[in-house]
């Protein structure tokens, strides 16, 4: 047999645009001009019939093994009800179900108010607060763990999960696609005794040391 | 359905879903979760996969309604969104859900009902399975949306956010390494790099 993406002589340029829009004429997608290109060339090209004929198959061969039809109402009542729960919520945008990036907004939000919360209590016991550094464990700590939230965790199932583990949130990836976190109370075998339940559990997609924070 | 009938339905609905009306919104979700869903079962090992990769991207279609700017058909608008929504989840999710032979093998093709009593279809398929699963993923993403769901080139190059001419070269690697793979559907062997090369 031919091959079929050699040129005949006669018209190299006519075979390679007529070679290229098979597909697409095959599939019925192709525009009229390519259309009538193939048609026009199809009867003195046999490498370019052959071709057609074994797109043809491929064509069949990928339709026949159509999926099954699948219902939509089930997924529709689903996704209507994310979108219920979301609206009972005060960022109606949101979504209900893991968005990384929304809820690590959060999470800084919720981090935000937490330290803005610690300053002023810092500030009320006097001058004492003026001393602390920003390496003091109590003002900016640095992530002995990095976690990857699985697909199903929300937002207020993690921060149980951390307090139980005396886990905070120090940092986040800046793709909003992991967490960085240091134990609550700055010892580093608080960071290692939770790093298997962090693994264990279903929330939870990974769970790392990062080689830094307390030692 | 006339295709720009389609599309001019689409547009309303979508821009009624933008002002938040839910009826046009699961009118949406009715016409185009049936197509996502057979397009990303032929990318996923499990269905339930492919609901919540249809279910993200629906949700994002419900959020970001008014984000549609008109500068490609709803349905390809909603197709690239699905794309997007699949890549990530074939990059983040388990290994079950990544694309494999194996899975493309024992679900895709293998594991459907076929046609009955069609012995040279189910032949077909099983060359079919080993022929697309050697391809690379984006030429075989780019084989299915043009045949399997009769995308336009310049479609897919929006739904996968490429030029027309990475799509037009995709294709054209995918058909030569499908004839090098795919005998019993009359290809035959094209010559390695150099039938490649002609026409890049």
């Amino acid at each position: 047999m031919a091959d079929s993406t050699k040129p005949p002589a006669s018209d190299p340029s006519e075979h390679r645009r007529a070679w290229d829009a098979i597909p697409w004429v095959v599939a019925g997608s192709a525009a009229m001009p390519d259309v009538d290109l193939v048609m026009h060339h199809l009867p003195h090209c046999a490498s370019c019939r052959e071709e057609l004929e074994f797109q043809q198959r491929l064509h069949r061969g990928l339709r026949d093994a159509a999926t099954p039809e699948a219902n939509p109402e089930p997924g529709l009542q689903r996704l209507m009800a994310r979108i219920d729960a979301a609206n009972t919520e005060p960022m109606p945008a949101a979504p209900r179900t893991p968005n990384p990036v929304r809820w690590l907004a959060a999470a800084v939000v919720v981090q935000a108010v937490g330290l803005a919360a610690a300053g002023l209590a810092m500030w009320g016991h006097g001058r004492e607060g003026e001393f602390r550094t920003l390496s003091t464990p109590e003002v900016a700590r640095v992530a002995s763990l990095r976690l990857v939230p699985a697909a199903g965790m929300d937002f207020a199932a993690l921060r149980s999960l951390l307090a139980d583990l005396k886990l905070d949130i120090v940092d986040a990836a800046p793709d909003g696609s992991s967490l960085g976190l240091a134990p609550a109370d700055g010892q580093a075998a608080t960071a290692q005794a939770a790093l298997p339940q962090l693994r264990a559990h279903a929330g939870v997609r990974m769970a790392e040391p990062t080689g830094h924070g307390p030692r | 359905m006339n295709p720009e009938t389609e599309d001019t339905q689409d547009t309303a609905w979508l821009h009624a879903t933008a002002r938040g009306e839910r009826a046009a919104f699961a009118r949406l979700y009715r016409r185009h979760q049936p197509r996502l869903m057979r397009f990303l079962w032929r990318f996923v090992s499990r269905p339930e996969l492919a609901e919540e990769i249809v279910n993200d991207t629906m949700w994002l279609v419900w959020t970001r309604a008014h984000a549609f700017r008109g500068d490609a058909k709803v349905r390809t608008w909603i197709t690239g969104i699905a794309y997007r929504c699949m890549l990530r989840a074939l990059r983040d999710g388990p290994p079950q859900a990544e694309v494999n032979a194996s899975s493309l093998d024992d679900f895709s093709f293998d594991a459907l009902p076929g046609p009955p009593g069609r012995d040279t279809a189910l032949e077909t398929r099983d060359w079919l399975s080993h022929g697309l699963a050697a391809l690379p993923h984006e030429q075989r993403v780019t084989l299915e949306l043009a045949y399997y769901l009769g995308e336009t080139c310049e479609d897919i190059a929006a739904i996968m956010a490429c030029p027309v001419g990475t799509v037009k070269a995709r294709l054209f690697h995918a058909r030569v390494r499908l004839r090098n793979t795919l005998p019993a559907l009359g290809g035959e062997p094209a010559g390695p790099a150099g039938g490649e090369s002609k026409h890049g």
